[in-house]
């Protein structure tokens, strides 16, 4: 009985190794595949690129021209994202001034679709107004797009992207005051889905040089 | 004899005139005078420049005014918990001898709500006040930012 029973065992076994080889196997190559298209880029860059690309979950803002401007508006281009205020003397005209000189040398027809865009969020909504923000952005580039919406939602934003921002004492005589915020661009892949940070200084020609290595790499 | 005393009213007005210019000693040697050109409908906009103290004393600038703007500051900049903190201080301290450069990414004036667009090529003129009550007019020159302005802790 003992000596029947020994081949239909070792059968068993035999069919779960295999089963189970088979399955490791198909397992392996889905994250090979996923690795492929998913892992640390091998080139040296200034952009921190994720290893994981992060989907971002839903927030419900406006661009300049009174658009929706949601998770879902970031989908089927590159997009560079800035947050900071028209009130800003310094950080956030540099930066504006360094995607300016980026953009001379990535190609970004606003006829085209896939071409990228860059967003200026504005943290500041309410001293930005559309207006305000539209004339704001398009002096460094008419392609540039001003965002913003209620705080709520720009929070949502902010947050899932490690974007810190925070507002200064009013002046009581002038009721002026400053935002302090931080001051990376964040990379956004056609997916929606959080790609790379690029913290400052900024260079141009830096920027645009990594941004077509990491278009390459992974792909639109 | 009336016209006499006139004109020598108008010779002691032109005389007096006068010493305000001559009493605008220029306490502190200032280089680089500029204002960043910005959108024309900015709210804002940064001014640098270098300022050398050639005096044996400390001085310190504790206000900046100018015509064509409602109110000018001066600010800090520095980096801070992951975020660029602007921050308006006191005064300003040249130490005798020493140099202190008013820069993007650092020290600037702060003019606040423009009274007219500056274009670049366009020169307005700033007064700094210092804490013994003196003043001093700069000429400052509104320029063109270039993308190389951001100097803050390059590593290159």
């Amino acid at each position: 009985m003992q000596n029947r029973a020994k081949p239909k065992y070792t059968n068993a076994i035999l069919l779960t190794v295999a089963v189970l080889s088979l399955g490791l196997g198909y397992w392996f190559s889905q994250q090979y595949h996923a690795q492929s298209r998913d892992g640390a880029i091998p080139e040296e860059l200034e952009a921190t690129v994720l290893d994981k690309a992060r989907p971002l979950s839903p927030f419900t803002l406006h661009d300049h021209d009174n658009k929706p401007f949601s998770d879902q508006t970031l989908k089927g281009h590159w997009s560079f994202l800035f947050f900071g205020y028209t009130h800003c003397p310094d950080v956030c005209p540099i930066a504006l001034k360094v995607m300016e000189d980026a953009w001379k040398q990535i190609p970004h027809d606003p006829a085209d679709q896939a071409a990228p865009r860059l967003y200026f969020v504005s943290v500041d909504p309410d001293r930005d107004t559309t207006d305000l923000l539209k004339q704001y952005v398009r002096y460094f580039d008419p392609s540039f797009i001003g965002v913003t919406g209620e705080a709520d939602e720009i929070d949502k934003l902010t947050g899932q992207l490690g974007i810190l921002y925070g507002f200064e004492d009013k002046d009581p005589e002038t009721g002026n005051y400053n935002v302090n915020h931080s001051a990376q661009f964040i990379l956004v892949d056609p997916q929606g889905r959080m790609r790379a940070v690029i913290s400052p200084p900024h260079d141009p020609a830096t920027i645009a040089s990594n941004f077509q290595t990491i278009r390459e790499y992974y792909g639109d | 004899m009336l016209l006499s005393r006139h004109y020598l009213s108008l010779v002691a007005l032109c005389f007096f005139a006068f010493i305000p210019v001559l009493q605008a000693d220029e306490i502190l040697d200032i280089d680089d005078a500029w204002v960043a050109e910005a959108p024309p409908v900015a709210p804002v906009m940064g001014g640098y420049m270098k300022i050398e103290n050639e005096t044996d004393k400390l001085i310190s600038i504790t206000r900046a005014s100018c015509p064509d703007f409602e109110t000018v500051e001066i600010h800090e900049m520095s980096m801070s918990g992951g975020m660029m903190k602007m921050r308006e201080i006191e005064k300003l301290d040249i130490p005798a001898g020493g140099k202190v450069e008013l820069k993007p990414g650092g020290y600037h004036l702060m003019l606040i709500k423009p009274k007219q667009p500056f274009k670049k090529g366009d020169s307005l003129t700033v007064t700094l006040h210092t804490t013994d009550g003196q003043s001093q007019a700069v000429k400052m020159k509104v320029k063109e930012r270039k993308a190389s302005d951001d100097h803050q802790h390059h590593h290159h």
